[in-house]
């Protein structure tokens, strides 16, 4: 523990569209240490699913450094990315299109494990699957089934299993658990916080739910058009937030209880576009605390107390 | 948390999958398309069309039947002695629809085989990768798309020299600009599926992606284009044979016993019903076939 | 019931599906009133019954698989079932409106949100062209959209507005009832924060009854008085927003409350309920929920609970009841 695993530096991701660029992750830098879980939040069109894929290099960055385990992913040729991938996995939101329809669950899962040449022997490659399904707590009898034949949950679970067949170290999870019903979410959730104490996995998790996120990780980044806004321990974040932003975002959670409820912080306006985005702060439009230099110059991301970071002009660095 | 309950004790992978089977989905949809009524009668109509097909040599002999001249029972009405009646040479018209069945299926299908090779690549190749790599094959396709199938092959023909072997190579290439946009489609309908990505994510190559991911997930469409095309195929032979640059007489074939029965139709009509028939039902069959496929096949009638 | 009759009574309704020549049981004898000027929370994860209860209202099932069984739907009074299509079709719309979940195919692409809020008012109220412009506009104002906007295209409108729309087109006839499906699942969280304060300032303004389905329980804290719980097609508890709330009595009820996590105490686990939604296919024998349910007792995989009233307002089905109104989980 402690050791930093991830060490994200000033990531970029712009896209190249008709009206101009779109930067869907601009300019991201954040650490992640062995074993601990940082939860990325944030809406639609804010970049956190683009954030995802461009760590594992599924899309390619635009410029910035990507340190795992202390080498540079970007400076690293094809295949020895493929190499790489055994330790970075990935759990995808949609258990409908993530599965391969045509192969069975026992195909899918045992894939990753036969590209990597980890096992060549097939009866113990079997076992290994046998292993996984039984980790993530899928019967044996479904060795066999197709993804249609199984529901949601029991699908997710089969997504879990091949993202941990080449026991990677690091595993983004992007919205793994909003298109399930509640009462299995929580199931998911449960499964995926016993298997990183059992096996030490770090975790990117990306989601819109605050109150999972909350439960979920140790730290939470909160993106907004791109760009990373706060960083904090999960405790602090919710407490004490210091972005406007977050604020907002954390009093819009509906809460089920009919007493003590506050009053919700409503924010005006729309999200702005983030194509050619103008170099201030992209939430002063909608900000209730907007000041004069908030619409001259973007601010940057400080540490404000220890370990909490922030961008925001309201707020200034510890220290000074 | 469900318990793993397992079965008796196993050693080997072997012992496990006997015990807990695939559900064959063959099987399903092989249901699923009985249940389809018009699908089925053309399912029935075209075995029976590959049947005689296939049984030609043992209902009549070629030599003897269908190229022999016999001037004395020329243009004999359907009877007994000949159920579909004689032509102006004399030969049974049933024996020759017979072998004319035999060359319309075999040289229909080899070629359609040849335009789905040829579009599996170009058109798998076009979709996986889009960008520029798709605009390049795909402008390179549509100039082939404007020109009629019939043209394109005859061109080749004229090229090349009308023997079988070209004539299959030819209607295959005409067809293919068609099968890659079939193919291409249903590609890029099943790239952007988050199991693409995944299978990236574990590092498989482009090649292993294509072929193991997205070309098993395109069949269905790509099933239902074979048999609407083979259709196709048959009537350009018979229209190529019909002006003479297809399938040259005396070997029969529907096209060209249209073309020779033609100053005869008149007074003797029944020398052009016959391989009319042959001609409309054949394609009447493959048409109800691949309809009736494609519903079976649509997926999202699946769940 | 009281003098004024309920703008939507549901009594004992039953729907089935028939897919391949097998039964799906959607909804058995739902049982929900709702007076004018009340919302009324139909709760329940995937596969409860909760949209087809709510296109039974209208008669919206889809054919040929769906069918209705049994049951009454009264909207103001009228059997809906016994009305012919044309008086079916006038009902739509005017008397009761409907949203749906997913904005983005809710909307006609190639109309302007003018026409499309307008074109119900042509049809139930006969109102011309330049007036129904005119309506339109001031509806749109009224969702919090700038007027001047109302010849502008749906492709044009983020999603949250779309939603906004959608609820402008279904309230441009007054309806009394309301019916909404899920209105702020797909929209981000501070976006739904605000689509819900305007449901509720609508729902303060008008005496519009509203039935609003959702399998979110922070949304009907939010904006509902009453609320039905439904599991595998029946409604196993119903009350007020406080008999729910604070006094909930059937262990579904408790389970879902139990999975979601606790924004206040994030290091406890969550505690999921135990299996999976049972197949509509083949539901379990006597109370569908036995072979999740912690309090199970044999009667429980045997007999069907009953409805057991434990107040004025509350009640529930299920076994622990049968004897007693006291709290037993």
């Amino acid at each position: 523990m402690g050791e930093i695993l991830l060490e994200v530096k000033n990531l970029k991701k712009y896209f190249h569209v008709a009206a101009g660029t779109l930067h869907a992750v601009d300019d991201v830098s954040f650490t992640i240490e062995e074993g601990r879980t940082l939860g990325i939040v944030g809406e639609s069109g804010c970049g956190k699913t683009t954030l995802g894929r461009t760590i594992l290099r599924l899309i390619e960055p635009t410029s910035g450094e990507i340190c795992f385990n202390g080498k540079d992913l970007r400076k690293l040729n094809k295949s020895e990315m493929r190499f790489m991938r055994r330790e970075m996995q990935i759990i995808f939101q949609d258990p409908y299109s993530s599965l391969n329809p045509r192969k069975t669950i026992a195909e899918t899962i045992e894939e990753p494990i036969l590209l990597a040449g980890l096992i060549p022997d097939s009866d113990k490659r079997f076992m290994r699957v046998l292993e996984l399904m039984g980790t993530v707590g899928l019967a044996q009898r479904l060795i066999n089934t197709y993804p249609h034949e199984l529901d949601g949950g029991r699908r997710q679970r089969v997504g879990i299993a091949r993202a941990l067949a080449m026991n990677p170290k690091f595993i983004v999870c992007d919205e793994p658990v909003s298109s399930l019903d509640v009462s299995i979410q929580a199931q998911i959730l449960n499964l995926m916080k016993t298997i990183q104490r059992d096996m030490g996995i770090t975790y990117l998790f990306i989601t819109h739910d605050l109150s999972v996120v909350n439960h979920f990780s140790d730290d939470i980044a909160v993106m907004y058009l791109g760009q990373l806004v706060e960083k904090a321990p999960s405790e602090t974040l919710f407490q004490k937030p210091l972005h406007p932003y977050t604020e907002a975002l954390l009093s819009a959670i509906p809460v089920a209880r009919i007493h003590n409820r506050h009053e919700r912080i409503l924010l005006k306006g729309e999200l702005t576009s983030p194509i050619n985005p103008e170099p201030i702060c992209r939430f002063a439009e909608r900000c209730n605390q907007c000041m004069d230099i908030c619409t001259k110059e973007d601010p940057p991301l400080i540490e404000a107390r220890p370990n909490h970071f922030v961008a925001c002009h309201l707020h200034k660095p510890m220290g000074s | 948390m469900e318990a793993t309950a397992s079965a008796k004790p196993f050693t080997t992978k072997k012992e496990f999958y006997a015990q807990f089977k695939k559900k064959s989905v063959t099987h399903e949809l092989w249901l699923r398309f009985l249940k389809n009524k018009t699908a089925v009668i053309g399912l029935v109509i075209f075995c029976i069309i590959l049947a005689v097909a296939v049984a030609a040599p043992w209902i009549t002999s070629y030599d003897n039947v269908v190229v022999k001249m016999n001037i004395a029972e020329r243009l004999q009405p359907p009877g007994a002695a000949h159920w579909f009646g004689t032509d102006e040479l004399g030969r049974d018209i049933l024996a020759r629809i017979v072998y004319g069945a035999r060359i319309s299926l075999l040289i229909g299908f080899s070629a359609i085989i040849v335009s789905l090779m040829v579009g599996l690549v170009l058109g798998g190749t076009a979709g996986y990768y889009g960008g520029k790599i798709d605009s390049l094959i795909m402008r390179g396709m549509d100039v082939f798309l404007c020109l009629p199938d019939v043209l394109l092959a005859l061109a080749i023909i004229a090229a090349f020299g009308n023997t079988k072997v070209n004539l299959t190579i030819a209607i295959g290439l005409a067809f293919s600009p068609k099968f890659s946009r079939v193919v291409r489609s249903a590609v890029m309908g099943v790239r952007d599926n988050e199991y693409i990505e995944a299978a990236r994510s574990i590092g498989a190559l482009d090649k292993r992606i294509i072929a193991r991911h997205v070309l098993p997930n395109c069949i269905g469409p790509i099933i239902v284009q074979v048999t609407l095309y083979v259709a196709n195929a048959i009537l350009t032979i018979a229209a190529l044979s019909f002006i003479g640059l297809g399938i040259q007489p005396p070997t029969p074939e529907w096209g060209n016993m249209l073309a020779s029965g033609r100053t005869y139709m008149r007074d003797f009509p029944h020398i052009v019903l016959a391989p009319g028939m042959a001609i409309f039902f054949t394609i009447l069959a493959l048409n109800l076939l691949g309809d009736g496929l494609r519903d079976t096949l649509d997926p999202r009638l699946k769940h | 019931m009281d003098a004024q009759q309920n703008t939507l009574e549901i009594k004992n309704l039953t729907v089935e599906y028939v897919v391949d020549d097998e039964v799906v049981h959607a909804v058995t004898g739902v049982n929900i009133a709702i007076p004018a000027g009340r919302t009324f929370g139909l709760v329940g994860e995937t596969g409860a019954g909760k949209t087809t209860t709510a296109l039974s209202i209208l008669n919206l099932l889809p054919l040929p698989a769906g069918r209705i069984v049994s049951g009454e739907i009264f909207v103001n009074g009228q059997d809906v079932f016994k009305l012919s299509p044309k008086q079916l079709l006038a009902m739509r719309g005017s008397q009761v409106a409907m949203v749906f979940q997913d904005p983005m195919s809710s909307l006609n692409p190639i109309k302007t949100v003018g026409e499309q809020i307008a074109e119900g008012m042509k049809i139930h109220r006969g109102v011309s062209d330049k007036e129904a412009l005119r309506q339109a506009t001031s509806m749109l104002e009224m969702v919090g959209i700038p007027g001047d906007r109302v010849s502008e295209y749906p492709h044009q409108f983020s999603g949250g507005m779309k939603q906004r729309v959608i609820i402008a087109i279904a309230l441009a006839c007054n309806p009394d009832l309301l019916i909404a499906d899920e209105p702020t699942t797909a929209l981000d969280v501070t976006i739904q924060a605000q689509v819900l304060k305007l449901i509720r300032e609508l729902k303060e303004q008008s005496r519009m009854a509203m039935l609003i389905i959702t399998h979110a329980l922070g949304i009907v804290a939010e904006v509902c008085d009453s609320v039905g719980i439904m599991y595998a097609g029946r409604i196993v508890e119903c009350g007020t927003l406080a008999d729910i709330f604070d006094n909930l009595r059937h262990p579904y009820t408790r389970g879902l409350f139990d999975s979601l996590p606790d924004i206040e105490n994030r290091r406890a686990e969550l505690k999921p309920i135990p299996g999976l939604i049972p197949d509509p296919m083949n539901l379990p024998p006597g109370c569908a929920f036995h072979p999740r349910c912690s309090y199970a007792k044999p009667e429980c995989s045997q007999d069907l609970p009953q409805v057991r009233w434990l107040s004025d307002t509350h009640y529930v089905c299920c076994h622990l009841y049968n004897e007693t109104t006291e709290n037993m989980l």
